[in-house]
């Protein structure tokens, strides 16, 4: 059949295999090349990689269990326990039973069984809706009854009112609402934005009971044993209801302190024969820290609990594990005080494989001391009247009350006390008032503090004032830039053409316009300059070293600088800082000089006397106070126990001829009568001795720091528009030992906008002098017990 | 038969060919077809799935047998009529189809008709049964595919390619809004293989393929995050990075453990407890291959290839000897499709695809997928039923204009 092919017509058509065949063929050879890629990789998994692929498969048969641990406690210096794990039996209730759901349950159980014993097995289901409803609501009665028999019951055996445990259940009910309502709204939201975004493939957001109104809540936590054992038989014979559970819980137990304090030595107008009783509401609590119940992604990203190449960390964190500390020493210690897990490994077939204990967390024993912390916390409390504004602070003149800067009805003065071991640097106490658990119950037209939860002993700065004196002096004679006798001239203010700036604190009309060297006959020394806080002698001071070289040396003395006192690390853009501590303010370089270029003659000298750009914290204070007892070693302060003895970071080169001189003047600065922390002024002109405690030595500084004006929401409209100004700050910073003997405590005290150094903070550092000798650090003479913390 | 002369010894040939004797009749039943071979090897693959399926999940096995009855009796229902037949009803079949795909993608449609499974709506609730529209469009895809794609010279241009093209993307757009990736990608490469055997121009196909190839990454960032997921598993694990192995490449980890697990000879009775413990995602269907890698091992998932590579050959075998066009279409388009499901199935259990949701034919529980493909068995017994005697077949099949 020759002819000639079409143009369309496959050439094949002559072969004797046709084109359609031989394509097939190919397609079949195709599939064949198919199955043999899949065969080899077959062959591949179950010959090559079999063994190890199996091996891999059987390890999956193994389960894993992991064992808990015992976290470390944290301890104070006399081992006292400040936060310990403690098991507990706790009680929760099914919210369906809380909530009624369950009677309805049983109820319509019930029911049905009454009506298909009565009238036959499909009865029930032949009825229409609304006669089942009432024959449930018939029987509905008897279970609210028998669901009131058992909160009777577990009233009862927990010892507890029955009122009481409706108020709890009330409490889960309102609170599961409000997460009700809030969910629901999300839902809606999510609706909202899914059927707006026209995405169709998105899963409808989840409808139903939300988890709460699933599970069980807590009502009653740590149950007495007998109490938790009658209660899980009462749980079993109704299931569904109550539940037992055995947690672990972490307890501070001096969280809440009984403090008794003597009032026989306060200032006359609060003074009293009787011991009052204060409760210190956490003292300890922003330094021992809290433990939070759940793990985050950052904790997990920091240290996880199974590493990139598969192995595990049994310290290591977990989303689904337990509890992790948040919070002051419990998370800057994380790490010693968790421990380590333990894991037991099952096999299906072999038993048990493997077997690594748990090991307990170490302890973390504190410098300080919880009974001294608690009795200076509760001498903050505004029952006693130290930390209020009272008339003795802004004083009397002629018989008439001189106005106090804050306004009559406020009603208690936040502050700070610091006690540092001259030895060894350690905290020993660090007190902030009001600690954050009190701060709810402030009128609220007050500046609130910026932060509540600001640890005013360690975070919180304010400018020195005076107290920075003696380390200025310190500071110039080291520099060489003063001697150590120097004697300067108190002219009543520094410029001599300029009387309104720069003064002298005496130096005003009411004290008739003199000077301290009117006062003493001539210039001034150290020992004179220190007690009587004259002013020129330091901005002259001041002057002669220059504030380059000033700032350099307090930088020496620890402003500025973090310590690092055991809180914690916290990563910031500079590297890490420290959690919980403030490094204090310095000006730097540039404002240096910014302040030379524009001529400023004043700040500088300012710095002199602890004003201008520069503000500290408590800490601080008692840190510098102690370096200059210790003849100029530096020990940075910490709140850890210290073993053994610890050497100095730093000497500074203080002359001793200068630090004798500059002791001298603040021994004499509460010891002598013209010193301003001698003696208190009352209403009648009579004189009370601020710090007289026999035996006992006082070397101590006030200062009256004038603080920035405070704005206040007086009207409660929500503004704080009222603007109080001419507000100090009230410091007694000093150091304290036996008479005869070398300073052994540094002391800080602080009361905020108080007012005069002396009169607000002075009786309050005195009784801080009384509760050390309480506690047993300092030998005084031989006085009657005073009240003790329980 | 034009032109050819029947030699004195093909009528007895003839005879021997047919048991009904009528050998002039043009609708003559062979019974000796290479159409029972492909069912054989389905009841042996269904045998195989049942003996799997009882491993994982003994309650799923009897019903498993339930399927594979109702599926042999559907077969051989669709065998019975000649397929010839069947031509003139192709419309109506597409008709249906397209309306059953664009019916569960209706959103009114309530939950109780069209229930979503793991997000897709693919499945129509009929009580006893479940009805899958993909499957269905399956089916009716090979007979239209077959019955349009005419072997007189006009789909060797190039033109000729957009109407079976546009064919295809029609119900594979609606499968892929349901979503159900795994179906929609078995229309292409069979519709290329029918093209190819229908004798569409080789570079014409090539460049088809090429522009698939290239097109299919660009449609990478369309693809929804879990399917982009699955994809970067894939490559991970191709990388030897065992990053994802513990979530969603989880499936294809286990999968490829249990594989390998099994060795040459299998765990036999160990293996439920290893396949259980190891928490196999969806061992009773997708991914049944790896339950029997591990049960019996090397030798069974052989076995196993081997029974689908004789599915296959015996589709294409029986494409080979067809009497016409469509039949040999509908043979190639079954051959092909069981062969592309079947491949794609194994090769994303031993971790060479991307995992997505089809399953093994015969082998994985499903009644709707076991229902389908014995239908597909059946067409081809069909055809491979009504093939012409042996001797009478030369030069027929070419694509002439007179084929039937």
């Amino acid at each position: 059949m020759a002819r000639r092919l079409q143009d369309d017509e496959p050439r094949a058509r002559v072969d004797g295999m046709g084109m359609f065949h031989r394509r097939v063929l190919l397609l079949a050879g195709a599939f064949l090349v198919g199955l043999v890629i899949l065969s080899s990789q077959v062959v591949r998994l179950s010959v090559v990689e079999g063994a190890e692929r199996l091996g891999a498969a059987m390890r999956r048969l193994d389960r894993t269990d992991f064992l808990p641990t015992v976290r470390g406690s944290i301890l104070d210096r006399k081992g006292r326990v400040l936060a310990q794990d403690r098991p507990s039996d706790d009680l929760a209730a099914n919210f369906e039973f809380l909530s009624g759901v369950w009677a309805v349950r049983r109820a319509g159980e019930s029911a049905r069984r009454r009506v298909n014993e009565a009238s036959g097995r499909a009865a029930w289901l032949a009825m229409p809706l609304a006669a089942r409803q009432e024959e449930i609501l018939r029987d509905l009665p008897a279970w609210d009854a028998e669901v009131e028999r058992i909160w009777q019951q577990v009233a009862a055996v927990a010892g507890i009112d029955r009122e009481e445990i409706e108020r709890r259940l009330d409490e889960i009910r309102a609170s599961v609402h409000r997460q009700a309502l809030a969910v629901a709204d999300r839902r809606r939201a999510l609706e909202i934005e899914r059927l707006a975004a026209g995405d169709a493939d998105a899963p409808p957001p989840p409808q139903g009971p939300i988890l709460a109104q699933r599970s069980s809540h807590l009502v009653l936590l740590d149950l007495e044993d007998e109490a938790a054992i009658e209660l899980a038989r009462l749980a079993e014979r109704h299931p569904g209801t109550l539940e037992l559970r055995r947690t672990v819980r972490r307890v501070q137990p001096w969280a809440r302190v009984d403090a008794a304090v003597d009032r026989r030595d306060l200032p006359s107008p609060i003074r009293a024969e009787t011991p009052i009783s204060v409760e210190a509401i956490d003292p300890l609590g922003m330094i021992v820290g809290r433990v939070g119940e759940e793990v985050w992604k950052e904790d997990v990203a920091r240290r996880p609990f199974r590493r990139e190449d598969g192995s595990i960390d049994l310290g290591g964190n977990r989303l689904e594990g337990e509890r992790i500390g948040r919070s002051g020493v419990e998370a800057a210690f994380e790490d010693r005080l968790r421990g380590r897990r333990g894991l037991v490994r099952r096999s299906l077939t072999e038993g048990e494989l493997e077997r690594v204990e748990p090991v307990r967390g170490d302890d973390v024993v504190l410098s300080i001391d919880a009974s001294l912390q608690s009795r200076l916390a509760a001498l903050l409390a505004p029952e006693v009247g130290l930390a209020v504004p009272q008339q003795w602070h802004a004083g009397w003149e002629e018989g008439v009350p001189r106005a106090h800067a804050l306004p009559p009805d406020w009603k208690q003065l936040q502050g700070a006390i610091v006690v540092v071991d001259v030895e060894t640097g350690e905290v020993l106490a660090a007190v902030s008032s009001p600690s954050p658990e009190e701060v709810e119950g402030w009128s609220p037209w007050r500046r609130e503090v910026a932060d509540p939860m600001v640890q005013r002993a360690l975070e919180g700065v304010y400018p020195p004032g005076s107290i920075l004196k003696p380390i200025v002096y310190a500071s110039a004679v080291a520099a060489g830039a003063l001697a150590a006798d120097a004697a300067i001239e108190c002219t009543g203010h520094f410029f001599p053409n300029l009387p309104e700036v720069a003064r002298c604190w005496i130096y005003r009309e009411r004290f008739g316009l003199t000077t301290h060297s009117v006062q003493v006959g001539g210039p001034l020394g150290i020992e004179e300059a220190l007690a009587r806080s004259c002013n020129i002698y330091f901005y002259e001071v001041a002057a002669r070293l220059g504030p380059r070289r000033l700032v350099e040396w307090l930088r020496r003395f620890g402003l500025d600088r973090p310590f690092g006192v055991g809180l914690g690390w916290q990563a910031n853009d500079r590297g890490s800082s420290p959690r919980g501590e403030h490094a204090g303010v310095l000006p730097e370089a540039e404002e240096l000089e910014a302040i030379r270029s524009r001529g400023d003659r004043v700040t500088p000298i300012l710095l002199g006397i602890g004003q201008g750009p520069i503000a500290w914290t408590p800490l601080h204070a008692a840190n510098a106070y102690a370096i200059l007892a210790r003849g100029g070693e530096v020990l940075d302060p910490t709140i850890l126990r210290v073993e053994g003895s610890r050497e100095p970071s730093d000497r500074l080169p203080l002359p001793r001829a200068a630090l004798d001189r500059a002791l001298e003047g603040l021994r004499r600065a509460v010891a002598d009568p013209v010193g301003t922390g001698h003696h208190l002024t009352l209403e009648d002109g009579s004189q009370e001795p601020l710090v007289s405690v026999p035996g006992i030595t006082t070397w101590g500084k006030t200062g009256t720091a004038q603080a920035t004006p405070l704005a206040i929401d007086r009207d409660q409209d929500g503004r704080r528009e009222t603007r109080l100004a001419g507000l100090e700050h009230a410091w007694f910073v000093g150091l304290v030992g036996e008479e005869g003997r070398r300073p052994r405590w540094a002391i800080a005290v602080l009361l905020e906008h108080a007012g005069s150094g002396g009169r607000a903070a002075g009786p309050l550092a005195a009784a801080v002098i009384r509760a050390l000798i309480a506690e047993g650090y300092l030998r005084g003479a031989p006085m009657p017990p005073a009240g003790g913390a329980t | 038969m034009t032109g050819a002369s029947v030699l004195p010894w093909s009528r007895l040939a003839s005879r021997l060919d047919g048991l009904d004797g009528a050998t002039s009749r043009r609708r003559a039943i062979r019974w000796m077809n290479p159409g029972w071979i492909a069912a054989i090897a389905g009841l042996a693959l269904s045998a195989l799935g049942v003996a799997a399926i009882m491993t994982v999940d003994p309650t799923l096995a009897p019903r498993q047998v339930a399927y594979t009855a109702v599926g042999l009796v559907a077969a051989a229902l669709v065998a019975i009529p000649d397929y010839r037949r069947l031509r003139w009803a192709v419309p109506l079949f597409a008709v249906l189809s397209l309306g059953l795909l664009v019916f569960v993608l209706i959103p009114a449609v309530p939950q109780w008709l069209v229930r979503p499974r793991n997000g897709a709506r693919g499945w129509i609730n009929l009580g006893v049964i479940d009805l899958q529209p993909a499957e269905v469009a399956k089916v009716v895809f090979i007979l239209a595919a077959a019955a349009w794609l005419r072997p007189d010279g006009w789909h060797r241009r190039l033109m000729g390619f957009a109407w079976p093209f546009l064919l295809t993307l029609v119900p594979v757009a609606l499968i892929l809004l349901e979503p159900d990736l795994g179906t929609a990608t078995l229309f292409l490469p069979t519709l290329v293989a029918m093209l190819w055997c229908g004798g569409a121009r080789k570079r014409h196909l090539v460049a088809l393929v090429v522009a698939a190839a290239v097109a299919a990454p660009l449609a990478y960032p369309f693809l929804k995050p879990h399917q982009r997921a699955r994809i970067d598993a894939l490559v991970a694990q191709l990388e030897g990075d065992r990053r994802f192995e513990q979530d969603i490449g989880y499936q294809s980890a286990r999968a490829m453990d249990l594989v390998g697990a099994g060795g040459v000879e299998g765990l036999r009775a160990e293996a439920a407890p290893l396949i259980e413990h190891n928490h196999l995602p969806e061992a009773h269907n997708d991914m049944i291959f790896p339950v029997i890698a591990c049960r019996w091992g090397l030798v069974g998932a052989a076995g196993t290839l081997g029974a689908l590579a004789v599915l296959v050959g015996a589709g294409l075998w029986t494409a080979s000897i067809a009497r016409d066009a469509f039949g040999r279409m509908i043979a190639v388009g079954v051959a092909s499709m069981l062969g592309f499901q079947a491949f794609v199935n194994v090769a994303m259990t031993i971790g060479l695809l991307p995992v997505t949701g089809i399953t093994l034919p015969f082998v994985s529980y499903g009644g709707s997928s076991m229902l389908t493909t014995w239908v597909m068995v059946g067409l081809v017994l069909n055809v491979a039923l009504r093939r012409p005697p042996r001797f009478s077949r030369r030069g027929v099949f070419e694509f002439d204009g007179a084929s039937a």
